[in-house]
């Protein structure tokens, strides 16, 4: 227990340190709501039917290029190695970084999306069932988003590598995420029903996703 | 195991190889004769229903040759056999050629029986997913590195993709949108008939048998750039 909140405690003073990074974060965020509806037009009626898809995109695109401050600068300074393959139990070290990259770089977003959502023209009803699903579902998004991180880790600006390699596994939970705001021929996809199939993506990735980052990160610094 | 023997497998592959790309391309040959020529048309298709003879035996490989990457991935993991992730490495580009072939035929059958290139539905997303997955999975085996551990991450990578198998399989059983449901491989026996189903499996034979010769000829690359790479090390130091 001391181990898991001393590295909470060291990755908040790293962030801390470099104050640029959950600012790029948020900016990032900003910046992809407000292209969207450039590219899109001026027709707040389609702006409003696709937003929540489009929140959503702009979500998974800011924790999927951010994800390499989590392990990146670790691992240069061989302080990963230390940390995940000298340990007893190195889940519980990615856990905890994973909680401390939740706290200073997600956190920001997530308090950011009403922005957000309010430049895509979202009803303020749909707005705070989007913001609770995401809160639900981040930690699940940063496990597999990790997976692609820990895989390209020797890569210098494995950005685009860690987007191709993982995406595919991010399809489901945006399927499930935006069900209940488009129209939909599943009958009764409530939005409670999507929080709860959220919540248990989460809890089932959170069992085995810290394991197979550990053996991943292990054998890649063999 | 004999089969898992480099050197056995290396004596095999140079005895059989040529043979099975014989026999395969025989195999073809004929299937698409019965398919393209003999089969009748389509009531309702017309002649657009010959593009089944090359979407579906691709569909089929490219979910099997997925499944049998998966398998290899485990016996690897498990057992540690250098020789299932050289497999599995050589047979992924041969999947991913597959995948295409689904995905671009589709899109020429799509459009003028659907009326559409593209739609948002299950089985579609779900090959489009399975393509992406067998990219992935060709770069992280370009990646550079110590082989052990780009074999074991692969292997891992693999494995994680599998789930997307029974998605694609069941897909469209499970949401009921524009793609028809299966008609040769289901419990109650195919649906289609015969004129057009033996067709079917002689290209698909056709085309497990070329895929083999694809197969045979890229291990065998593998394994000699192996011994190559082997043989260099030992004179180095």
């Amino acid at each position: 227990m001391r181990q898991f909140t001393s590295v909470i405690r060291r990755d908040l003073s790293v962030y801390l340190e470099k104050k640029s990074t959950f600012v790029m974060a948020i900016a990032f965020f900003l910046i992809i709501s407000a292209l969207l509806p450039i590219g899109i037009g001026p027709n707040l009626d389609l702006l409003e039917l696709i937003s929540p898809g489009l929140l959503w995109i702009a979500f998974l695109l800011s924790i999927l290029l951010n994800i390499s401050h989590a392990y990146e600068g670790d691992y240069r300074d061989g302080s990963l190695d230390l940390l995940i393959v000298e340990s007893d139990l190195p889940e519980l070290v990615l856990i905890s970084k994973i909680i401390s990259f939740w706290l200073l770089i997600i956190l920001p977003v997530i308090i950011f999306l009403p922005v957000g959502g309010i430049m895509l023209n979202m009803q303020p009803n749909d707005l705070i069932n989007i913001i609770i699903l995401i809160i639900v579902s981040s930690p699940c998004m940063i496990l597999i988003a990790s997976i692609g991180s820990a895989i390209a880790i020797r890569i210098n600006n494995s950005g685009l590598l860690v987007t191709l390699l993982v995406t595919p596994f991010y399809v489901p939970i945006l399927i499930i995420g935006t069900l209940p705001f488009v129209e939909n021929d599943i009958v009764n996809f409530t939005f409670f029903r999507s929080l709860m199939l959220l919540g248990a993506a989460t809890l089932f990735t959170l069992a085995i996703i810290p394991f197979l980052v550990a053996y991943i990160l292990r054998v890649n610094s063999e | 195991m004999i089969l898992f023997n480099p050197n056995q497998l290396l004596k095999n592959i140079n005895r059989y190889s040529n043979l099975v790309s014989f026999v395969g391309i025989a195999v073809l040959t004929i299937g698409l004769y019965f398919a393209l020529i003999v089969a009748p048309n389509d009531y309702q298709q017309g002649m657009m229903v010959k593009i089944m003879y090359l979407h579906v035996p691709s569909a089929w490989l490219s979910l099997g040759i997925y499944s049998s990457i998966a398998a290899m991935s485990l016996v690897y993991l498990i057992t540690k056999t250098p020789i299932c992730a050289l497999i599995s490495k050589s047979l992924a580009p041969i999947g991913l050629m597959f995948t295409s072939i689904v995905l671009v035929s589709g899109i020429f059958w799509g459009r003028p029986m659907w009326g559409v290139w593209w739609v948002w539905d299950a089985r579609l997303t779900s090959v489009l997913l399975l393509f992406f997955i067998y990219l992935g999975l060709i770069l992280i085996y370009r990646m550079d590195g110590k082989r052990n551990s780009y074999f074991k991450i692969a292997s891992v990578y693999a494995l994680l993709g599998f789930i997307n198998i029974p998605i694609v399989k069941y897909s469209v059983d499970w949401w009921n949108t524009l793609h028809q449901p299966a008609s040769v491989i289901r419990m109650d026996g195919p649906t289609i008939h015969y004129s057009m189903l033996y067709p079917l499996l002689f290209v698909f034979c056709g085309f497990c048998l070329i895929s083999l010769y694809f197969l045979s000829q890229t291990l065998k690359f593998e394994i000699l750039n192996n011994k190559f790479k082997a043989r260099r090390y030992k004179e180095k130091y």
